[in-house]
Formats: structure tokens, sequence, C-alpha cells
């Protein structure tokens, strides 16, 4: 008897597990397409003839494959995208690389040094954390124009080096290894420079990697403040110039979706690249935070 | 973590190498400025040496490469000035940072209803005796576009185009519902937007955003109304005019358009080849018409529905921005500029445009160009804004009221009328108050 | 003597040395624009019109509450729009990663990819987002209209008409955002021992009673985290109603359907010539902000 009742039971648990896992699976795969067939679909446009684009019946494969898109941003002069690639890469290189040596010396100081008003500054540093970003809009509009680096690209490196966030990250990270590398380094009479350089940073090479992949996606996808500040064509980045694009074609959908991937495909490459990499440096920022 | 290093480290590598690329690109070229210093008034022209222009423009569009075009036949023909020009984005923000930052061109296109809001705010500097050097003078202008040039009693601006709001139809649904001619009037809209309307076409797409508050001004003026008063101090688009204007609007709406449309949208559903007619500004030429369509789609002049023809339109004008300090050669220089691009703005009018100058547009060459040699009649009845600072600020409230009503957020015409002119009347007593009387003199 | 005495002062002044790089930005960029940014909040005032600079005490303050002005509508409706958004759109940046962590979370093949691929968006830009979904959202030649009409349905006035126009903000904001949540919880729902889950299975409790009992209380630090962070963000709403909307539908009283705080700001600041005004705009959007984040944290906190 219980033999034979346990047996059909045992089948009935595994179809439910198959169940389930077909389940899980099937939900899995809806959101995967959900997520990727607007990508596809900012893909397939941007390779279909102005005429293709209101067509009573869509087609996803282009019935004529055409670079008119790309040649036509390209080549017009008052959308220098490739220019605005350039920007782009320039001031996310140039902002990353500085905060990464800034914010590092700080962190350390703030880690491992002890002078009088550590705490307290550190503690007002904080607060700002919590402050919302709206506040600094217009003061610093105004003060980066009463510095003359309005159409500058030093108006949209500096402010950004004035967050905390990276100063917060790598105290956090320095609290959290060990000292005694360092002690023994002191008691060799090296300094403080040579310590931080020679033993902390080497040490820190994961935290810095994981603050230059943040950082340098916020930089190249910043928005509001370079539409702000990079108004000339010639030091625009490509994220305003995006909405310059927008503004500048009407129903081109050809286009813009061409200029959209411009702009994505680079980070979608680094992307596929450092996935899983990136995915960490997030899910840290996250349990740290 | 290693393999990190091995990733990454060659990304660092590689973008430095793009960097050193880049370098140049971190300072904004810095205008040439030679010997500029020095007053050079009383000079001869030749003591000049040669001149660098910069000239600026909204034209980021297809219309670009029409005035790259004029501004290169420019250069060619002086040797002694090398114009420069650029387009930009997000024009008006783009003007005010670079006042800002003191960087702003020696020439710069200007629409006619911000010519006033630039010169308060000191972008723009009045060039009463460059225009009157130049010999040109308003005779040979439409009243309302040279008017909306002079700001307090200065000249700002000459006046390049006036592009009107422009008909679109699609000639094949035309002929297939038995019309050949565009309408002239209400009644034959009406007729041929009516034969079209069935199915899946209709007669006439009109959406809830940009252009139907043009769209409204243009009905209001031929209904016999008007926006402001004279000095533009109080908004008076709640007359009964109004209220007639925007009726007609949302019946034409019910009878012959998908309803709700979004900015934009009326444009798309014609270039499907469902829809009759379309109404919006005449740069959208090349878009909706030609190769833009796989259909016969044609551009004519807007029909007279009220009483009275009235046609909106805007209008692209000549300015000179303000800078610390004043160039005499390059003043010389951009007046020579400045008459050559209106007297061959014939060239313009390929790009979509009709040519402000009534000389220009009488000359046989324009009347070769269509469809913009039959649209431009209609600019004779063209209305522009007063030049008041800030005065686009109180359309603001109108776009507001009409859109709510095209898009079915309201019904009650009058009183959203009446509540928007109550609203634009506090913003036009705003600007007043924070722009004064008269631009700082400069 | 005078060794150590030197050493103890050069201590001294290395950490301050440390640190100083960053202190000077931060000093410029987020200690002098917060008193600034009040400071100027009580001016009228434009940087291109230096001589108009006026003194108006509390004036632009005022101006804000006075019922029935143009500033109190306008502004207060963009409050009320960037509200609503995020009402609408944090419940389901939290529930449907977390869902998606969930089902990550099982030991099945192939979950890496999947992760990778709900990441994606999240490193695109917000303008390349929302030209994606503004195109897709289009009522004519829209991906989305388009099948919906293939199988019946209506076809709603995407862009243009409520409440649709902030569900394409919405839906955009989920596509591009909800990856980073996930990897969150995903992470956090990694580092809970699994002989917790065991140790209840065994006690028979079911899948739902492990998830109440065991799942959600490990949670929650990081669920506090994602739901401030996720708040905050959504009230810096701004490029993809800017790019997606224009604030549309407009409304007869006054201000777009859609017409976030964020651009309203924008639009005073930067596009009109009132920066005092935006600037006390600023610092009551800043304040409603500090309330509102730190409200929840009391919330979440007296649950514990």
């Amino acid at each position: 008897m219980t033999i034979q009742s346990q047996k059909p039971q045992i089948i009935s648990y595994r179809n439910q597990k198959i169940l389930k896992k077909f389940f899980v699976y099937f939900v899995l795969i809806v959101v995967a397409l959900l997520v990727v067939i607007p990508l596809i679909w900012m893909l397939s446009t941007s390779f279909k003839l102005k005429s293709q684009l209101f067509t009573k019946e869509i087609y996803w494969i282009p019935k004529v494959v055409t670079l008119e898109n790309y040649t036509k941003i390209l080549d017009n002069p008052s959308t220098p995208i490739g220019l605005w690639f350039r920007n782009s890469l320039f001031v996310a290189v140039i902002t990353t690389a500085a905060k990464l040596v800034i914010d590092s010396l700080a962190g350390y100081a703030y880690a491992r040094m002890k002078f009088p008003g550590r705490n307290k500054i550190f503690n007002l540093l904080l607060v700002t954390l919590f402050l919302p970003g709206v506040m600094f809009l217009v003061p610093n509009f105004v003060t980066v124009s009463k510095l003359g680096m309005l159409n500058n690209f030093n108006g949209v490196i500096f402010p950004a080096l004035a967050s905390v966030f990276g100063v917060f990250f790598m105290r956090q990270f320095f609290n959290s290894i060990p000292k005694e590398l360092e002690e023994a380094a002191e008691m060799d009479g090296a300094n403080r420079l040579q310590i931080f350089i020679k033993i902390a940073l080497p040490l820190a090479k994961p935290a810095l990697a994981t603050l230059a992949v943040i950082e340098f996606l916020a930089s190249w996808n910043d928005f509001l403040w370079a539409l702000l500040v990079l108004k000339d064509r010639t030091v625009q980045t490509l994220q305003p110039g995006l909405r310059t694009l927008q503004g500048a074609y009407t129903s081109e959908y050809g286009l813009m979706m061409a200029g959209a991937v411009i702009v994505a495909v680079p980070v979608l490459l680094l992307y596929i690249f450092l996935q899983r990499f990136i995915v960490q440096s997030v899910a840290t920022t996250g349990l740290k935070g | 973590m290693k393999r990190i290093t091995r990733f990454v480290l060659p990304l660092i590598l590689v973008l430095g190498l793009l960097l050193s690329a880049c370098g140049t690109a971190a300072t904004p070229e810095a205008p040439a400025q030679p010997a500029a210093e020095q007053p050079a008034a009383e000079q001869p022209a030749d003591a000049c040496g040669v001149v660098e222009l910069q000239y600026w423009n909204p034209f980021t569009g297809p219309d670009g490469p029409f005035m790259g075009e004029m501004v290169n036949a420019f250069n060619a023909e002086h040797p002694d000035i090398v114009v420069t020009m650029v387009s930009q984005g997000e024009y008006y923000t783009q003007l005010s940072t670079a006042a800002a930052a003191d960087t702003l061109p020696d020439v710069a296109i200007v629409h006619a209803d911000q010519v006033s809001t630039q010169a308060f705010r000191n972008v723009l500097r009045p060039i009463d005796d460059l225009v009157a050097e130049m010999g040109i003078s308003g005779d040979d202008y439409p009243a309302g576009v040279w008017a909306a040039g002079e700001v307090a009693g200065h000249r700002y601006s000459i006046p390049l185009d006036i592009h009107p709001m422009t008909a679109f139809y699609n000639a094949d649904l035309f002929a297939a519902a038995g019309f050949t001619d565009a309408p002239k009037t209400g009644e034959e809209f009406d007729a041929v937007a009516a034969a079209i309307t069935s199915g899946d076409n209709k007669g006439f797409d009109i959406t809830g955003g940009f252009p139907v508050q043009q769209i409204f001004q243009m009905m209001l003026q031929q209904f016999g109304g008007s926006e402001f008063n004279a000095d533009g101090t109080e908004a008076t688009w709640n007359s009964e005019a109004g209220v007639q204007a925007l009726q007609w609007m949302k019946d034409v709406q019910s009878k012959y358009s998908e309803p709700n449309l979004e900015v934009d949208a009326e444009l798309n559903a014609f270039k499907t080849g469902t829809v009759g007619m379309v109404w919006n500004g005449i740069w959208q030429t090349t878009n909706v018409t030609g190769d833009g369509v796989e259909f016969d789609g044609r551009a004519t002049a807007v029909p007279q529905i009220g009483p009275k023809m009235a046609v909106w339109a805007g209008s692209h004008q000549f300015t000179m921005p303000a800078h610390k300090t004043v160039d005499p050669c390059k003043d010389q220089a951009a007046a020579i500029f400045i008459k050559y691009m209106i007297e061959n703005s014939v060239t313009w009018a390929k790009a979509g445009q009709i040519p402000a100058s009534i000389s220009v547009r009488a000359s046989s060459e324009f009347k070769a160009i269509e469809p913009q040699a039959s649209i431009a009649p209609s600019v004779e009845f063209a209305f522009f804004p007063p030049s008041v600072p800030g005065i686009t600020d109180a359309f603001g409230p109108l776009g507001e009221a009409v859109g709510a009503v095209m898009n079915g957020t309201t019904d009650d015409i009058k009183a959203a009328l009446d509540d928007a002119a109550t609203r634009a009347n506090e913003i036009l007593a705003q600007n007043k108050a924070t722009y004064g009387d008269a631009p700082k003199a400069p | 003597m005078t060794i150590v005495s030197l050493r103890k002062r050069k201590i001294q002044i290395t950490p301050y040395l440390f640190i100083l790089p960053h202190l000077i930005f931060f000093v410029v960029f987020i200690g002098y624009p917060f008193f600034s940014g009040l400071y100027i909040s009580f001016f009228q005032y434009d940087y291109l019109r230096p001589e108009a600079t006026l003194f108006v005490g509390l004036q632009n303050y005022i101006d804000l509450f006075k019922t029935g002005s143009v500033k109190f509508i306008e502004f207060w409706n963009s409050i009320k729009v960037t509200l609503t958004f995020v009402i609408y759109s944090v419940p389901f940046l939290v529930i449907i990663p977390l869902g998606l962590a969930i089902l990550l979370n099982t030991k099945i093949a192939g979950t890496k990819f999947f992760r990778a691929v709900y990441f994606a968006p999240w490193v695109l830009s917000c303008a390349v987002i929302s030209l994606i979904w503004w195109w897709i959202f289009q009522s004519q030649g829209g991906l989305l209209n388009y099948y919906l009409k293939l199988i019946g349905f209506d076809t709603p006035r995407w862009l243009s008409t409520m409440p649709y126009a902030m569900i394409t903000i919405v839906v955009a904001t989920i596509w591009w955002t909800m990856g980073y949540n996930m990897v969150i919880f995903l992470a956090a729902l990694q580092d809970i021992p699994n002989d917790l889950y065991e140790a209840a299975e065994i006690d028979g409790a079911n899948s739902w009673q492990r998830f109440v009992n065991i799942t959600i209380p490990m949670l929650q630090p990081v669920l506090i985290f994602i739901i401030i962070i996720t708040i905050i963000a959504s009230f810096n709403l701004l490029g993809q109603p800017l790019m997606m909307t224009r604030g549309a539908p407009a409304q007869p009283t006054g201000g777009g359907a859609t017409e976030p705080v964020m651009l309203r700001i924008f639009n005073e600041g930067f596009v009109r010539p009132f920066q005092g005004s935006a600037a006390a705009m600023s610092v009551i959007v800043a304040i409603i902000m500090m309330v509102f984040s730190f409200t929840n944290f009391r919330i979440f906190r007296q649950r514990d």
C-alpha cells in the first residue's frame, strides 16, 4: 500500500517541478523578448528608407537595406555626431580618471588617517548625499557662467568632481581591508603618500575598477547638465546631440534611430565585453550603500 | 579579478589613444581676432585685410545645406571676407549661453517673434545705422514682417524669409474623390474633406500639438480677431472670433480627422497615404511632397475659411549679436554679407521658404520655383505678434488651451480661452515688470 | 626632538593634502551653491541682465503659493505630475525587479544570460531610450499600435492623451532601469544563507511562507535602499517627457499633464529668464524630496 501510493506522488512531484521550471523559463523568455524587441526595432528602423517608414504593413527586415540614414547624419555639418562622440568620450574619460585620483586620495584619508575635524568634515559630505541635485542646477549654472566655463568641457568635468559618492565608496573599501601591510610599511619608514601609492592602491584595484565603470557610465549618459552647459555644437556631447537630431528632422525616424544606434552601440559593446564585471559592480554599490 | 585587468587595461589604452586625438577639441575654437581691438572706424575697407565672420542659424535640418550653398557662393565672390556658418539646435538657449560667455557670432538668424526678447536680454544690438548704410528699407517688405524687427524705436533685424502655414494635399486621394484643385474657401474645403473621409481614409488630419496653436491664431485672424491688443499688454483671443475659430477647428476634427493626434502624427499619417489634407509649416514641403512620399503629394496656400484672409507665418531675420568690443571691420563685412544674402535669397527659396523681400519675390527666377511661387501671394496676408519681449511666453497658455480643447481634455471652448487669456495677461505683466520699457543702452 | 616635532607637523598636514583636491571641488560646486541657491531665490535675477538684478525678498516664494496665479498653477501641476510618476513607477520598479530576481535565484541553467539581458538597457542613456520608445509609441506608424490594431484592440493616442502619456513614460522607465534594481536584489538574495530555507522546509513551510518569513525580512535593508534611491531617481524625471511627450497633453487650467517639476524649473530658469524664481522652486522641491526620503526611512525603520 504505502509503496504503491508513494510512487505516483513522486511522479507528480517531479511533474510539478518540470511544470514550475517550464513556467519560470516561459516568464524569463517573455521578459527577455520585451527587453530585446525595442533594440531590434531601433536597429531595423535605422536601415530603412525614408519612404518605407510608414507602410501599411510593418517589415522587421527592411525591404531595401540602406545606409542612407547613417551617411546623412554623419555628413550633416550641423549634427557632427562623430565629433560629439569624441567629445563624450573625452569628457567621460577625463572625468573618470580625475575622480579615481581625487576620490581615492580623499577616501583613503577619511578611512586611514586621524586628523582634527575628520569626522565633522566627512559627516558634512555624507549629509549632502541626501540633497537632491535640482538644488544645485541654477546656482551652479551661474557659477560656471561666472568662471567662464560655459561651452567648455571644464564646465561639465569640474562640477562632476565635487560628488561625494566616490569618496564615500573608496572610504568604505579602505575600511574593509586589513591595516597590517600599511603599518609594516610605515615601520620601514615609508611616508603616507608612498604607502598609499605602493600598498593601498594596488589592493584597491577592484574597487577602483568598479568606481571607474560607474563614473564612466554616469558621465557618458549625462543629459541635463551637458544640455545646459555645452551648447555650442563643437563642444556638444552625444546625449544632448540626440535631442538636436530630434529637433532637426520631422518624422524621419530612420535618421533618429541611426543616431540612437551610434550612441548606443559603444556602451552596448562595452557592456557585452565587461558584462559580468559591470553587473557585479552595480551589485556591490547596492550592498555598500 | 585578473580577467578585469585584462579587459580594463587594454581598454584604457585604447581610450588613451583616442584621447590624444581629442586634445584640441577641449578648447572651443577661439574666434580669430586679428588686430580687432583698435578702432578702425575711419580706415578704408581694405585696411581690414581678410575679415572672418561667424554666422549662426537654427537650420539644423534639411534646409541647412541650402543656406550653406549660399554662404559658399558669398565666400567665393568675396575673397576678403570669410564667413563660417554654424547651425545650432536648442537655438535660443544656445544664444543665451554664448551671450553669457561673450562668444556670440557676428551675424545670427533670429525668428521674428524672438527679436524683441533677445534684444531685451542683451543678446542683440540695434543696427539702425548699418541698415541705412545698406540701403535696405521697409518699403521692400510687407509691413508686419518689417515691424517685427523694430524694438523700442530701434531696428534690430532685417527679414530674410517668411514661412507661412501651408496646405498639403494628397492629389491621388483628391482625384479618386473627383477633385482636381485644392480648396480655396470653407465650402470647398468641406466638400473635399467630406468626400475623402471614409473607412480608413481621413479628409483632414489635425493634432493637439504643434502647429495647432498657430492654426488657431490663423483662424482667429480669419474670423476677424487678434491674439493681443496693439501694444501687446493684453491677450484678446477669447473674443467671439476666438470661440468661432476654435469651434470650427473642433468641428473639422470631429468630422474629418483622427481624434487626439500627437505632434507630427498628422504628417506621419499623411505619409502613409490615407489622409487628404494637412496644414503645417511650408518647411515640411520636402518631407511630405515629391520624393518624401509614394503618392502625388502637393503643397499650396491655405484656404480662406473666415470672412477675412489671414495666414499664420514665421520669419527668419538677420541680426547682429552684441559684443563687449565692437569691431568696425566686422560690422562692415557683416553688412555686406547680410545685403548679399537678402538679394540672393532666391536660392533660399529652394529650401522651401518664401523670400521676405518684395523685389526678390517679383523676380522671374523666384517665379519659376514651385510650389513656393504659388504659395507666395499668401504671405501678403501674414500677421506677426506685437514686438514686445517675452511674447512667446504669453503664447504658452494659448497653446495649452487650444491643445486641451483639441485633445478633448475640455469641451468648454469659451472658458478655456478665457482662462488662458487671464494667465497670459499675468505673464505679460510679469514680463513688463522684469524687462522694463527698453533694452539696456548698448 | 626636532625631528619628532617635524614629523608630527608633517603628519598633520598630509591628511589635509589628501582630502584637499576633492574638498576644493566640493566647496565650489556643492557647498557654495547650497547657499548661493538660497540667496538667488530672494532676487529677481537673470544672468544675462545683471543690471536688472533686484532684491524681492520672499516674493518668489509667495508667487508660488498664491492660489490661481500662473506660477502657482504651473508649479504645483508639475509637482503633481512628478508625484504621480513616482507613485506609478516606484511600485513597479520594486516589484518587477524583485520578481525577476527571485526567478533568477532558482537553480536553473541560463540565469546568467537572462540577468545580462535584463540589465542591458540600463547602460543606455536617457536620450537613447526616450527616442526608441517615442518611435514605438507613435500613434501613426508606431510599432505598438500596429500590432494592437492587428489583433483587434483599441489603438490609443499614447503620447497625447491621458492616462496613456503617463503610461508611456512609466513603461519606458521600467524598461530602462528595472535591471539595476534587479541586480541589487539578486545579490542580496544570494547572500541569504541557504540553511535558513532548508530549516524552514523541514518545518513544513510552503514557498509563500518561506518568502514572507525569510526572504522579505532578510531583504529589508536592501529593500529600503532600493525604494529610497528609486524615489529619488523618479523625482528627477526629466529626459523622458522632454523627448517623448513634450509635456503633452495640455490641460485647460494650465501646465502639461506630463510636465514634471524638473522640466518646469528648466523652463523657468533657462528658457524664460527667471533664475530667481527657478531657484525658489528648486528649494521647495528639495524640501519635499527630503521630507519624502526621510519619512520613508522612518516608516521602514519603525517596522524593525
